[in-house]
């Protein structure tokens, strides 16, 4: 009976998919594209809604709402970009435990001008949250999961005009932040 | 969002509205704050870049949203998975086996060496690695928290750590066990165990709390029992371990929940507190209770979600035995710790279990008041069918107290008077129970009688409680018709508050704005009027925008029947923008609803139809099912649309209205009648005349039975549906229903006006229906009724005048026809001088028409174009009088010889009438045709 030990984050088969749930397989499908390599960029947005007509048909992965679904989709793309960035900064600060490697093509300079860039993003991200949870919610259903506005609109319940004015806020306040 | 950076979102939106070159002026203005000032100022310029980046010719390093995250994701790159082989040493444990995998973790069984005795654990070995040392050493801090957490309820944590690598792990207390909800079904546990063993599971979460720390993720597979009955719950506060982004310790959360068990807070990123462990135990004693997983979003009660098979497992035997066990305290305990609200939860996990607790002994639960159920039951019971009203009413009156008394801060204080509320009502009841059996239950206005008397002599209640309920109970009295009364009752209230509380107490303004609307509604307004004004200067120095945007609402109400147009309209839009901070969901409704209604009142159809549209949906959302209130906007919606010639929504929002107040209202109900005369007149309008004299006959029998078959709407319905048989030219069933109106009316004592009004309209009938002479002769006498008047009604006697006058014109006699217009004309002149003009408009277009009979054109035409100048009516809407005033213009113009202008005016008439849509009476059509076919003769 030990095994039980085993299955809490697995996602129990028969209950909603847990957010571990859906990272798990959006950091799977992600690194089944990369190893194809059959393109250099990653689709993130189809990742996602792949991954999502995927849970949806599933006979036993339901959510109850697809905003649920978004939500922890961006939630998991964040932390894929950020855990990919600590790994990163981990390899300059000249961490030599086991295969940390990249397979990247591009130079390592880039890589960490870029992993510094991303965590800086997610620290701006997380300071925006407290001052406009709304807005900071606009950033990662767009940018991380790729919805387009009137997807997010509709997600949120609110008007276009209403995500485009966050969206405006939120672009303003993280470049700044990251300038 | 605190103020400062909500004032930061809204200064940035309001200076994005402003021309670039005048922000800095905008803001030196606006922004007193030197720091936000400059923070916006920079803000405004990041947003210049990102909009008109290519525009500036000024280099800037790419940042990161203005190419896409997929870019940014691959030039980060992707570090290799890191699974470590079996056998490999982590910390002082080697990896044994692996035994499961998830998301955010790998779990191993591992073993150490230590002192010769080996121990084996449960490795768990976090996917997640931890970077920095600000990181490692909140890591570690919490690990140190959780080894100290010591229950036999809850596995240990032995052990944790973070590797070279800076993967972090922790060895947890390997349990032998299955899960809580696997255990019972396999044990096949009955209810009472099923609840002994989750009182267990309360304590152990109990204990964790009282160590400050909130598992978060809750959920059977976190909650073993094991082989002797024990049970351990694993992985305690795990998910805040592994959330190490989190800055402040239990605000947001990024990392694990379980959708089905995750508390609406962990949804919406709140507060993370004990309440959310409260919350998914509320889910998981469902589980045990139903034995039926948990669907997300699923709100029913456990009760409803019993099927057999729970049952059966629960070794009982029937569904239908179980849901009654259910059904009462184990219901209301589940609810009660599953509220969406934290606060409204139990308090911890220990009052959770008490609660329980006091169940198996068959004590009264917290969960629900003491006895109220089943009191309410026995009432019920006795008195099926008819109590529906009465129970309403008790729930209307517990809601609407429910908000005056949970709006405070003070949440003991505030509980303690809702019971005192509760048991006060609960002795009304009582008391309307009486000894023997009884032939009908007590109405609506027979139990507020009583609770009126009950309040005023209570010994119990303190003072702000009892002025309170007698403030719901006299707003009660008002919307039950009850005026006199309710004004009187709430105008003792609100001295009564004014002097044990003072005058600017929300208690006393709240009593004060009850007893404004009471007055309102019984006419008399100038008192009214006079108390709003001495109470919202009063409220503005309250800090409670709920209060004061009601009173502004009322204001703006009175302001309507008022004709201060100004008034109502600023006062609507203050209520409304004050709603927009902090109200709590039916006073933004009502504040929409009045500024629609304003609108509504003042002829702009077009600004109130999306606004009533918005209060409409806020409706449907905050009543969950069907609700008189959502009939009553979709009642003012569908005649903002019909008397916006949208006759299709008008149509179809009415019969939304009919079918929302038979689902919320037994039958008969006033609330029906009223739906139905709202359909009613769109059919009218539409001329659907069948559907229309249906309805009519509905409504009557309606009227009769909930207000007595002499009451004088039941009159009023009567003469309307003579109207609409008149409108369908069946004169016959027009009389008997003008008829039927005139009798009732004529039982009603000093009801004069109305009998002469119903007279009239007979003798039209009777006049139409091939009697014109009786018809003529009931006319005048109604004439006669009407100047006989102690203040004689001129507009009336105009009214019926014109009826001779149309009658005359009937039969073919013009000359009488045009010497009763003109004596119509001259009543208006002298007597009802300040009357809207529009008045005469159909005495005008009749006496053209006599005139136009008699070959008087230069006449006729006098009284068209005087016609045409007064009517009113928008040119975008249907007016059946100008049509008929172009028409026969046109006519006198064609008799003048002058046929451009005449065939223009036709024209005009005739592009009018096919903008009706069909709309227009027969005769009027017929005249139409005529005047056409006659020019276009020539």
């Amino acid at each position: 009976m030990t095994e039980l030990l085993a299955n809490d984050d697995a996602g129990e088969s028969t209950s909603a998919p847990s957010f571990e749930a859906v990272y798990a397989r959006l950091k799977a499908m992600a690194s089944r594209q990369l190893q194809r390599g059959a393109r250099h960029t990653l689709d993130t947005t189809a990742l996602v809604h792949e991954l999502y007509v995927r849970m949806e048909q599933g006979p036993e992965l339901a959510f109850a709402h697809s905003a649920q679904f978004f939500t922890y989709a961006a939630r998991a793309m964040r932390h894929l970009l950020i855990d990919h960035a600590r790994a990163r900064m981990f390899q300059k600060s000249g961490g030599d435990w086991a295969r940390v490697t990249f397979t990247a093509s591009s130079g390592i300079d880039l890589a960490i001008g870029s992993a510094e860039q991303a965590l800086a993003l997610d620290d701006a991200l997380t300071r925006l949250e407290q001052i406009d949870a709304r807005a900071a919610q606009v950033v990662e259903l767009r940018y991380f999961a790729g919805l387009t506005t009137e997807q997010v609109a509709s997600l949120l319940e609110v008007t276009a005009r209403t995500i485009n004015r966050d969206w405006r806020f939120a672009r303003a306040f993280l470049h700044d932040a990251l300038l | 969002m605190n103020d400062a950076s909500a004032n930061l979102r809204a200064l940035f939106d309001a200076a994005l509205a402003i021309a670039p070159e005048a922000r800095v002026a905008w803001l030196a203005a606006n922004c007193v704050d030197a720091d936000q000032r400059k923070t916006i100022e920079r803000l405004l310029a990041a947003d210049t870049a990102s909009e008109h980046g290519d525009d500036t010719g000024i280099e800037t390093r790419a940042r990161p949203l203005d190419s896409s995250f997929d870019r940014l994701l691959d030039a980060v790159g992707e570090p290799a998975d890191a699974t470590p082989p079996i056998g490999t040493t982590i910390g002082p444990f080697r990896l044994l086996d692996q035994l499961g995998e998830g998301g955010s973790s790998i779990v191993f069984r591992a073993t150490r060496e230590q002192a010769g005795v080996s121990q084996q654990v449960a490795l768990k070995l976090l996917r997640r690695n931890l970077y920095t040392q600000d990181e490692h050493r909140r890591f570690r801090d919490e690990r140190r928290a959780l080894t100290q957490l010591q229950h036999p309820g809850i596995a240990r944590l032995i052990e944790g750590g973070v590797t070279d690598i800076g993967t972090p792990y922790i060895a947890l207390e390997l349990i032998d066990g299955v899960t809580i909800v696997d255990y019972v079904r396999e044990q096949q546990l009955d209810l009472d165990s099923r609840l002994r063993l989750f009182i267990d599971v309360c304590r152990a979460v109990e204990a964790a709390h009282r160590a400050l720390i909130v598992h978060r993720d809750l959920k059977p597979s976190n909650v073993l029992v094991t082989a002797n009955g024990e049970v351990k719950l694993l992985d305690f506060g795990i998910a805040k371990l592994l959330d190490s982004d989190d800055e402040d310790q239990t605000s947001t959360q990024h990392v694990p929940m379980t959708p089905a068990y995750a508390a609406p807070e962990q949804f919406a990123r709140g507060q993370i507190t004990t309440a959310t462990d409260v919350y998914a135990l509320g889910i998981l004693l469902g589980e045990l209770i139903t034995g039926q997983r948990h669907e997300p979003g699923d709100s029913r009660t456990p009760s409803a979600q019993v099927t057999d098979t729970s049952a059966n497992q629960t070794r009982i035997a029937t569904a239908r035995a179980l849901r009654r066990k259910l059904r009462g305290d184990l219901d209301n305990i589940v609810l009660k710790a599953t509220a969406t609200k934290p606060e409204l939860r139990y308090a911890s996990a220990g009052a959770f279990a008490d609660d329980i607790a006091r169940h198996l002994q068959g004590q009264p639960v917290i969960a629900h008041p003491p006895s109220r159920m089943y009191r309410a039951r026995k009432f019920v019971g006795r008195h099926r069918g008819g109590v529906v009203t009465t129970v309403l009413f008790l729930i209307a009156i517990l809601a609407s107290l429910g908000v005056a008394l949970w709006q405070g801060q003070v949440a003991r204080n505030e509980a303690q008077r809702a019971t005192s509320v509760r048991d006060f009502l609960l002795r009304v009841f009582s008391a309307a129970e009486p000894a023997g059996p009884r032939i009908a239950p007590p109405s609506v206005v027979d139990i507020v009688r009583l609770s009126v008397t009950e309040a005023q002599q209570s010994k119990t209640l303190n003072a702000s409680v009892r002025i309170e309920l007698l403030e719901a109970l006299g707003n009660v009295l008002r919307e039950q018709g009850q005026l006199d009364e309710s004004v009187a009752l709430l105008d003792a209230d609100y001295r009564d508050a004014t002097n044990v509380l003072g005058p600017s107490h929300p208690i006393t303004l709240r009593a004060g704005m009850g007893l404004a609307r009471a007055l309102a509604d019984a006419g008399k307004q100038e008192p009214a009027r006079n108390l709003l004004d001495t109470l919202l200067p009063l409220s503005a120095r309250v800090s409670d925008p709920e209060l004061r945007s009601r009173l502004l609402s009322a204001s703006a109400l009175l302001a309507i029947d008022r004709f201060e147009r100004e008034r109502a309209f600023t006062e609507s839009a203050q209520a409304v923008e004050l709603c927009k901070q902090d109200c709590t969901e039916p006073a933004r409704i009502f504040s929409l609803l009045v500024r629609g209604n304003v609108f509504a009142s003042f002829q702009e159809d077009a600004a109130a139809i999306p606004i009533l549209t918005d209060a409409l949906a806020a409706q449907r959302i905050f009543y969950v099912g069907p609700h008189v209130d959502i009939a009553d906007t979709e009642q003012n919606l569908s005649r903002a649309y019909r008397r916006q010639g949208q006759f299709d929504r008008a149509e179809a929002l009415a019969r939304e209205a009919l079918a929302t107040v038979e689902a919320s209202v037994p039958d008969p109900h006033e609330r029906r009648s009223s739906a139905l005369d709202t359909l009613r007149q769109v059919l009218i309008d539409t001329r659907q005349f069948d559907e229309a004299e249906k309805l009519g006959l509905r409504l009557i029998a309606m009227d009769k039975a909930t207000l007595g078959p002499d009451h004088p709407s039941v009159a009023t319905s009567e003469n309307t549906l003579g109207f609409t048989y008149l409108m369908a030219s069946d004169s016959a069933q027009a009389a008997e229903h003008f008829r039927a109106a005139l009798a009732i009316s004529e039982r009603i004592p000093d009801n004069q006006r109305r009998s002469a009004i119903y007279r009239s309209n007979l003798g039209v009938s009777i006049g139409r229906n091939g009697d014109p002479a009786t018809g003529m002769q009931m006319i005048h006498a109604a004439i006669a009724a009407l100047r006989a008047l102690p203040e004689p009604d001129y507009d009336q006697i105009c009214s019926a005048l014109e009826k001779i006058g149309a009658l005359q014109r009937f039969t073919g006699d013009a000359n009488a026809s045009v010497g009763s217009y003109s004596e119509a004309l001259a009543i208006y002149k002298e007597k009802l001088p300040d009357a809207p003009k529009a008045w005469r408009v159909v005495s005008l277009v009749g006496l053209g028409r006599a005139h136009l009979e008699l070959g008087n054109n230069s006449e006729a035409g006098g009284a068209f174009r005087e016609a045409l100048a007064n009517e009113t009516t928008p040119l975008d809407k249907i007016s059946p009088d100008r049509i008929e005033a172009h028409t026969g213009l046109a006519a006198v113009m064609h008799g003048l010889g002058n046929d451009a202008e005449a065939k223009s005016l036709l024209m005009q008439a005739q592009s009018e009438r096919t903008a009706a849509q069909g709309r227009l009476s027969p005769t009027l059509q017929a005249f139409i045709d005529g005047v056409a076919a006659s020019i276009s003769a020539h």
